[in-house]
């Protein structure tokens, strides 16, 4: 499954004021923490591309990603950030999933406890 | 109160805009003492900025002791669960020091505004 995205980082994210000081790798690399958010009030955020990750990883399954001259690329014990060697505006996202439930180990294996 | 979330958002609980529907349902309720029971049958996809919305900004001024009490669910699948845990260990974080968090925010829109 290959998802294209023309700006898969919103408007935001472009003209954070941070990102003008990191390269693209270290901008995905931070866009993949957990809390990590280019939203400037609010409520938390930031865990939906962590979460992405770890149903990746959970899955056996791969994630790319390719942004400017920036990339992350997961597989089964491999995280790897960095740089390409041209860039291009946009961003293109790669997942690859096993179709497989056994794969399948999303559901928090932690007991049960207060919702909050 | 027994909210049927279905009803309100239709089958998939998935962005924020009404993830803060249910919120602006619940808190009022919750924010009085009443007891909230949120019902998630026949719902099977869940993302992240639907609970951050709903459940996780309660946490801004509401106790998690208090939710525990106050606050039900009923119906969730276990990846639903997850995905509410998860967010709300996420929100918690956020609260936990509103000091800093409100300081960094006013430094990134300072920054942004003299862009």
């Amino acid at each position: 499954m290959e998802l294209e995205f023309q700006q898969l980082l919103d408007n935001s994210s472009k003209s954070h004021p941070l990102a003008k000081q990191f390269s693209a790798a270290a901008c995905i690399r931070w866009a993949f923490g957990p809390g990590n958010t280019t939203k400037a009030e609010g409520t938390g955020r930031g865990i939906g591309l962590d979460m992405l990750k770890n149903f990746v990883y959970a899955t056996r399954g791969i994630l790319e990603i390719y942004s400017e001259d920036g990339y992350a690329l997961f597989r089964p014990r491999k995280q790897e950030y960095g740089q390409l060697s041209s860039s291009f505006e946009g961003t293109v996202v790669n997942i690859t999933l096993r179709c497989d439930e056994r794969y399948y180990q999303l559901a928090d294996e932690r007991p049960a406890g207060p919702l909050f | 109160m027994n909210l049927e979330v279905k009803s309100l958002v239709g089958e998939r609980c998935v962005t924020s805009e009404d993830g803060q529907r249910v919120y602006d349902k619940i808190y009022p309720k919750l924010a009085a003492g009443e007891s909230v029971c949120l019902d998630f049958e026949d719902i099977k996809f869940f993302a992240s900025p639907f609970f951050n919305f709903a459940i996780g900004q309660l946490l801004k001024d509401l106790k998690p002791e208090d939710l525990n009490e106050l606050l039900k669910v009923e119906g969730i699948v276990p990846d639903g669960a997850f995905v509410w845990r998860k967010v709300v260990e996420n929100a918690k974080e956020y609260y936990k020091n509103p000091e800093a968090k409100k300081a960094i925010d006013e430094i990134l829109k300072q920054q942004a505004e003299d862009e």
